[in-house]
């Protein structure tokens, strides 16, 4: 029986947020989600998370700044990008901003399933 | 913008004469350079010969040659005329200052003679007379030809400050190509991004659910209502794609219109059917302000719906949290008809101002950019102008 580990979807499509949400759920995780960053830093506040799936292109504050200030706040959460436009600047910057990968968008789930999956275990070993 | 100058080439309308050409080869610089002048000797020595010739007639010389031959009795008939060459020369020189000097010499030397030889019952009259007169010329031809060397400055100024206006203008343009270029690479950027963005959120949703589907159904795990959910969400996501791909098309085909006689507020009131929706969920106030008596044009009545429903929606969704929105047809005394959408929503930034007909660009974070886009386009194809007026805040 897998332990609920619960992870925060952070996106400002429905359909992205929905379905990540329905296909963590299905695969044993408890899912949150947020559409927008000032959303995502407030629930992040109140609940603890183990892996944040984040887009980059956000209303108001980006994907970027989101990054940051959820480090400053919880450095235990990961973060793993996805955005629907690739760029190598933001993708540089958000890997040396501690993310654990960059997804590009559309995202085959079984992908992020097992990216959270492999995420989870580096962090029991660690 | 472009700074163009309009100035007519100055050699043109300015007739080179003897005395302008005189002023070009002697330069103001002798004027100020005084003795150390070569030109000031030339005069003096000029000078000294022509009071020598003046003053021959009273010394033995006159009678031994070559001043008895008949070629020098002749010059010497020219008398005082020929001190017109010095003090032209002074004036031509030194200017004002050289032919006042040249003058003064002029008199010093034949003051002696006429008080001294003449044999006229008047004798300062007629040298006077001449020596006023010479100073007159002198005093005319340097007046004259201060003038023309400040012309000359003036028009050398003038040309020189077109040159560096032409010079400007070029970098301007220059820069302006530079600019136009860059923002072409930036609405492509933008127009990536936007197609990126409205297609690739969608085809995530699809694929997600279509594998959900697949694991589920594998699994004998799912109801009939969530996979009709699912199913429901995955066609709606296509459909999104699909009014993207039409908008895209619309906007690069470019259709020419399809002229007939059509009644604009029948446009208006159809194109506030599509969106009456979506004014009544966001509390918004519709004003019609139509004047029934207008005039039918002929015009592409789908094409000036799409313009007015672009136009309806862009001004909803202006104001989220409710407004008025006035929606107005008139005829103006030129026989221009025209229509008016106007919102009391946030208004745009003088800065957002510029690129709002630009394709792909968006404020609103949803959307492609092609709305005013594609307005602009028709409206354009039916020869007509778009205009935005706006105050922010």
């Amino acid at each position: 029986m897998k332990k609920k580990i619960k992870v925060l979807v952070v996106d400002d499509e429905p359909i992205v947020r929905e379905s990540i949400r329905d296909w963590l759920k299905d695969a044993g995780y408890q899912v949150a989600t947020a559409e927008t960053g000032e959303e995502a830093l407030e629930i992040v506040e109140k609940q603890d998370f183990s892996v944040m799936v984040l887009d980059l292109r956000l209303p108001g504050k980006t994907g970027i700044t989101v990054l940051k200030e959820v480090k400053a706040v919880k450095p235990q959460i990961k973060s793993i990008i996805i955005t629907a436009y690739p760029c190598e600047e933001t993708a540089t910057e958000a890997m040396k901003l501690g993310a654990v990968d960059y997804l590009i968008k559309p995202i085959a789930p079984d992908d992020l399933e097992k990216l959270v999956r492999e995420t989870l275990v580096k962090c029991e070993s660690q | 913008m472009t700074v163009k100058p309009t100035l007519r080439s100055t050699s043109q309308c300015w007739k080179e004469s003897i005395v302008t050409k005189a002023a070009g080869w002697l330069s103001q610089g002798d004027a100020t350079r005084g003795v150390r002048s070569p030109h000031f000797w030339i005069i003096t020595v000029l000078m000294i010969v022509c009071a020598s010739i003046y003053y021959v007639e009273q010394t033995p010389l006159i009678n031994i040659p070559p001043f008895n031959y008949s070629f020098f009795t002749s010059i010497h008939d020219l008398h005082r005329t020929l001190f017109f060459i010095p003090i032209v020369y002074a004036a031509l020189v030194f200017r004002v200052r050289g032919s006042l000097i040249a003058s003064f010499a002029f008199l010093c030397v034949v003051l002696p003679r006429a008080l001294l030889f003449s044999p006229y019952p008047n004798p300062l009259l007629r040298p006077l007379l001449f020596v006023t007169f010479a100073s007159f010329i002198g005093l005319l031809l340097a007046t004259h030809l201060n003038r023309i060397e400040k012309e000359r400055k003036t028009r050398a100024e003038l040309s020189a400050a077109y040159q560096e206006l032409s010079e400007y203008d070029r970098h301007l343009q220059e820069s302006q190509e530079q600019l136009i270029q860059a923002e072409k690479l930036t609405s492509l950027g933008q127009m990536a991004a936007s197609i990126a963005h409205e297609v690739n959120n969608p085809l995530t949703g699809v694929l997600v659910y279509t594998q959900l589907l697949t694991k589920k159904i594998a699994g004998d795990n799912i109801s009939k209502e969530i996979a009709l959910d699912y199913l429901s969400k995955m066609e709606s996501e296509l459909t999104r794609s699909t009014r993207l791909i039409r908008n895209l098309l619309d906007f690069a085909r470019q259709s020419p219109p399809t002229l007939s006689s059509i009644d604009l507020n029948d446009v208006i009131n159809r194109a506030l059917d599509l969106t009456a929706h979506s004014a009544e969920l966001q509390n918004i106030e519709v004003i019609k302000e139509l004047n029934s008596s207008l005039p039918k044009p002929m015009a592409d009545f789908d094409q000036l719906q799409q313009v007015c429903t672009n136009l309806i929606l862009n001004a909803v969704q202006a104001m989220p949290d409710g407004g008025r929105l006035t929606l107005r047809t008139m005829a103006d005394n030129d026989s221009q008809l025209k229509i008016e959408v106007k919102d009391t929503g946030c208004g745009i930034s003088p800065e957002n101002m510029r690129k709002l007909f630009t394709p792909f660009f968006s404020t609103k974070g949803k959307g492609v950019g092609l709305g005013l886009a594609v307005a602009y386009g028709i409206i354009q194809r039916h020869q007509g102008k778009i205009e935005v007026q706006s105050r922010e805040g």
